[in-house]
């Protein structure tokens, strides 16, 4: 039983491949009158006209990891280095200055890569102590510490450094004829 | 626990990162963890997590607004609203960890964290916004009373399955919870090794992160607190997790601390 449809599979196998070969030159024949003459050659796989092949181009897109943090920081975008926000970062890094009673940790000095600016937004239970008023809200955080600066403080400090700079130059050494001007006379 | 009773930091004393009024301008940028932030400005820097529902603050702690303007191909802008939440350290064990400068919290956006002692699901929302969106987190507490605000917290956060039920029995859970990648352990029991352990044989993948927050007064009370961690670290690693760091959370609570390690199948086997 097995053999016999064997041979059957087989004889159909071959009818078939005839049939095809045959539609397949009369299609030859009908898009494209072959140069030679010869009609009945059956062309073989390897003579099959053969289209241009190419390696796909992988599309160059605009990687997003470029211009953001990446996933890991849900794509927080690159800090844009507006001169508004590089002078916030200064005062931010001169905090420790503006209030010494606060121990900070001391910032790097460039602006981060990635960054944000936002605003607190307080509860709805906090109490009045814990948001700004209106007048005392601003748009950066240089107004906000020019605004609740520590004026006399800030003027001893200025004094202080000025001190420490000029001791030694030009006009201290004036200042120390002087005296002893006085001590002479 | 400790929880509920002494109001944290959030109001007056060391607030950390909520020492800022409302309305003050602050600096976000990333943290050195993936999912974690710095807010910078105010009185002091503080870690947040971005909100994934905005416009919803937990237990009343501040937020963070900020405009994103994003440029449309026609040249049009569109402003979103995206926000991040203040992350008290005096309140969660894990913020504390991180602001102690955990040299790894293994979890990560898009990681499955199983959380046992959820409580009121105060930390696990934080960790609900660092997993963001793509993650989960499984938060197991077994009493009613703090369970039902973890259920309710969980109702507006997709990514947090609440699961009010025993963490010594891992099996009753066993359908919910499927493979994770981090433990997180804050149950403050005696047997506090062994319930981890075993759920780290349920869920936990090989090479899995386990963070266990010890309160050395909860194992006993009587041995000095250095000795009750030694111990507890014992266990873990006879339990087939691999201590790979220890910190103490000493400015946010006392004799507490985190021991993190990493957990290998093959080595309970052996």
């Amino acid at each position: 039983m097995t053999s016999l449809a064997d041979i059957d599979l087989d004889g159909l196998l071959r009818e078939a491949e005839s049939r095809l070969s045959k539609t397949r030159t009369s299609q030859q024949i009908d898009n494209k009158p072959p140069l030679s003459g010869s009609l009945t050659s059956v062309p073989s796989r390897g003579a099959a006209p053969r289209e241009a092949l190419s390696v796909r181009q992988i599309q160059t897109t605009k990687t997003p990891t470029e211009d953001t943090a990446g996933k890991d920081w849900f794509h927080l975008p690159k800090a844009d280095a507006t001169s508004e926000l590089k002078r916030d970062w200064q005062i931010l890094r001169m905090r420790n200055v503006l209030d010494p009673k606060q121990q900070r940790k001391a910032l790097r000095p460039e602006i981060p890569k990635y960054a944000q600016v936002g605003e607190i937004v307080a509860g709805p239970t906090d109490f009045y102590s814990a948001r700004m008023t209106r007048k005392e809200r601003k748009h950066n955080l240089l107004q906000e510490a020019l605004d609740s600066r520590d004026e006399s403080k800030m003027r001893h400090k200025y004094a202080n450094i000025q001190h420490d700079k000029t001791s030694g130059k030009k006009g201290s050494y004036r200042k120390f004829l002087s005296q002893r001007k006085k001590f002479k006379g | 626990m400790g929880r509920g009773g002494p109001r944290g930091g959030a109001r007056g004393g060391r607030g950390g990162g909520a020492g800022q009024r409302g309305g003050a301008k602050v600096i976000v940028e990333p943290h050195r963890h993936p999912g974690v932030f710095v807010v910078r400005g105010g009185k002091e820097d503080g870690i947040a997590t971005r909100n994934i529902t905005p416009g919803e603050s937990v237990y009343g702690e501040k937020r963070v607004s900020v405009d994103e303007v994003q440029t449309n191909e026609d040249g049009s802008q569109t402003t979103t609203k995206v926000e991040y939440r203040t992350w008290n350290p005096f309140r969660s064990k894990l913020c504390a960890a991180i602001a102690g400068g955990a040299d790894d919290i293994y979890m990560k956006p898009g990681s499955r964290v199983l959380y046992l002692g959820g409580a009121s699901g105060t930390s696990v929302s934080h960790v609900a916004d660092l997993v963001g969106p793509t993650g989960f987190v499984y938060a197991v507490e077994f009493s009613s009373r703090s369970g039902r605000d973890l259920v309710s917290m969980a109702s507006k956060r997709t990514n947090v399955v609440p699961i009010v039920e025993d963490a010594r029995q891992p099996a009753r859970y066993r359908m919910v919870v499927p493979m994770v990648d981090v433990i997180f352990a804050d149950v403050a029991q005696p047997d506090q090794a062994r319930i981890v352990a075993m759920n780290a044989n349920w869920f936990l993948k090989a090479g899995g992160g386990v963070l266990i927050s010890i309160k050395a007064n909860c194992i006993d009370s009587t041995a000095p607190a250095a000795e009750v961690f030694a111990a507890e670290v014992q266990k873990m690693r006879a339990d087939g997790i691999k201590p790979k760091f220890q910190l103490t959370l000493e400015p946010f609570e006392r004799d507490h601390c985190l021991v993190a390690g990493i957990f290998n199948r093959t080595q309970k086997s052996a």
